[in-house]
């Protein structure tokens, strides 16, 4: 790659990778798994970067990337993994959540929602990225969008229910 | 949360604190692109060399006279078949892990500080990774997580190997809460007692190890085990490059590597193990199989193998297919 364009690829990464490490984090729910995925979607990006960086929104181009590679892993071989007890993640991670309400786990709530439905919350509300927009990077109908979203957010209020402690009666 | 929309769910995902620091590496990034540029650039010119020669032996047979017997037409000669020097030969593959260089381990959770050791051990039958916390011998957490490739067997799980006389091997075992594809369980080496592991298969017929020694009491210890391993990922894509090619017309395949310390100097040597079978037992130095060893003063070992090898200077150019 020419330099100025090699330097170019440097920039964007620097510019973007926060925003790109939350978005995979939100997608995945651990910060570790979520920086592999960022660096795989990263070296897609750069093999590709002389096409992408003519595209007319190059941000979505690498975020629909991020988002294929998240739903590819999770189809060959995470989801082989089975969890069954957890212990309590680090405090960088915890350290994540702090702000939102008591009984809030945003990541727990997410992580209950099947891959295709996490990922059109995260392009949709985190990038803020229309319904159509979604639909083009996920590869699918926009009406499909609609219904995910619709189903994914009904997930979430059940799961983010409040417990009912009895304090009401 | 009745009442969550849209605009909430927006807040959620941009609330948060400060992310952990990245383990996003840019030079690994640009390093590993280049290296699949590079392939995919092999590739293509491969494509249109098999198309040249194909359009070249297709013209030759089209201009070969029609008599049964006849020598090549005028100005053919030699050129209506490739010889075999130069005929592409189809990668060779053993079984087990293939790619032998690519690690499919990739840890999802890690105990705080603790490092990976630049020691590899790479093999078609399985592959490992070491860690530590780098603190002294008796506080030290050091531990490893090993992948088995789908039908081979931890030693002391193989009969073949685990009732051999002296091979300290014994380890005694108990059950384990199921994880990844079955049963799994908790085992101590019986010659150390202070190192403890879990077995489980991370997927049919396919076994996974954490093993190691940490202060803690052993419920702890089990439990950080456990915590790595249900956090295993299995299908890492991760190059691990060397800087070696060999070449030999012996009917062998990559099935292993070392990458270690040189006894002598202390500097970094590699050592690339071809057998025509997946499985050579790592630990053994004079098992089946040639070892070809690059040295840290850049001498190479050929192991007895008849080929030619040469060492690749700039890092950058190292490969992960070392044996084409």
């Amino acid at each position: 790659m020419a330099d100025a364009v090699e330097e170019e690829f440097h920039e964007f990464v620097r510019t973007r990778l926060p925003g790109l490490r939350r978005a995979a984090y939100l997608l995945c729910g651990d910060w570790t798994r979520g920086d592999d995925i960022v660096q795989r979607a990263l070296t897609d990006a750069y093999v590709r970067w002389r096409r992408i960086r003519r595209a007319d929104n190059v941000d979505a181009y690498v975020r629909t990337i991020l988002v294929h590679r998240f739903v590819d892993e999770q189809r060959r071989g995470w989801a082989r993994v089975r969890l069954l007890d957890r212990l309590p993640d680090g405090p960088a991670e915890d350290a994540a959540l702090q702000g939102l309400p008591a009984g809030l786990d945003l990541r727990d709530a997410l992580a209950e929602l099947p891959p295709r439905q996490r990922a059109v919350l995260v392009l949709r509300f985190f990038y803020d990225m229309s319904v159509d927009q979604t639909a083009e990077a996920l590869r699918c109908a926009p009406g499909t969008v609609k219904s995910q979203t619709a189903a994914a957010l009904s997930a979430m209020r059940r799961r983010l229910a409040p417990i009912d402690t009895g304090s009401t009666r | 949360m009745n009442d969550l929309d849209e605009g909430a769910v927006r807040g959620l995902m941009h609330a948060g604190g400060e992310a952990p620091r990245s383990r996003v590496d840019l030079a690994r990034v640009v390093a590993d692109g280049r290296r699949r540029k590079a392939r995919r650039a092999l590739a293509t010119g491969l494509a249109a060399a098999v198309v040249v020669l194909g359009l070249t032996g297709a013209a030759a047979v089209a201009l070969r006279p029609a008599q049964p017997g006849a020598g090549p037409a005028a100005g053919t000669s030699g050129s209506a078949s490739a010889s075999p020097a130069q005929t592409p030969r189809t990668r060779r593959f053993a079984g087990g892990f293939d790619e032998v260089l690519v690690l499919r381990i990739a840890p999802g959770w890690l105990p705080a500080g603790v490092r990976e050791r630049t020691d590899r051990t790479m093999w078609a039958a399985m592959q490992s990774l070491s860690y530590t916390d780098g603190r002294d011998k008796g506080g030290a957490t050091e531990f490893s997580i090993t992948l088995y490739a789908p039908g081979h067997l931890p030693r002391w799980l193989d009969p073949a190997t685990a009732a051999r006389p002296g091979a300290g091997l014994a380890v005694t075992t108990s059950p384990a809460p199921a994880l990844g594809a079955g049963d799994a369980r908790w085992y101590t080496v019986a010659a150390d007692p202070h190192t403890t592991g879990l077995l489980w298969q991370w997927a049919p017929g396919a076994w996974a190890t954490v093993e190691g020694k940490a202060p803690g009491p052993p419920g702890e210890n089990r439990a950080m085990w456990r915590h790595i391993a249900e956090r295993l990922g299995t299908d890492g894509r991760r190059a691990v490059p060397v800087g070696l090619t060999v070449v030999t017309a012996a009917p062998v395949a990559l099935v292993g590597m070392d990458r270690g310390t040189d006894p002598v100097t202390g500097g970094p040597q590699t050592t690339l193990v071809l057998a025509d079978h997946a499985y050579v037992p790592p630990p053994s130095r004079d098992g089946p199989g040639y070892r070809v060893t690059l040295r840290p003063d850049g001498q190479v070992d050929q192991g007895g193998l008849d080929a030619r090898v040469v060492a690749i200077a700039r890092v950058e150019d190292w490969t992960t297919d070392p044996v084409p």
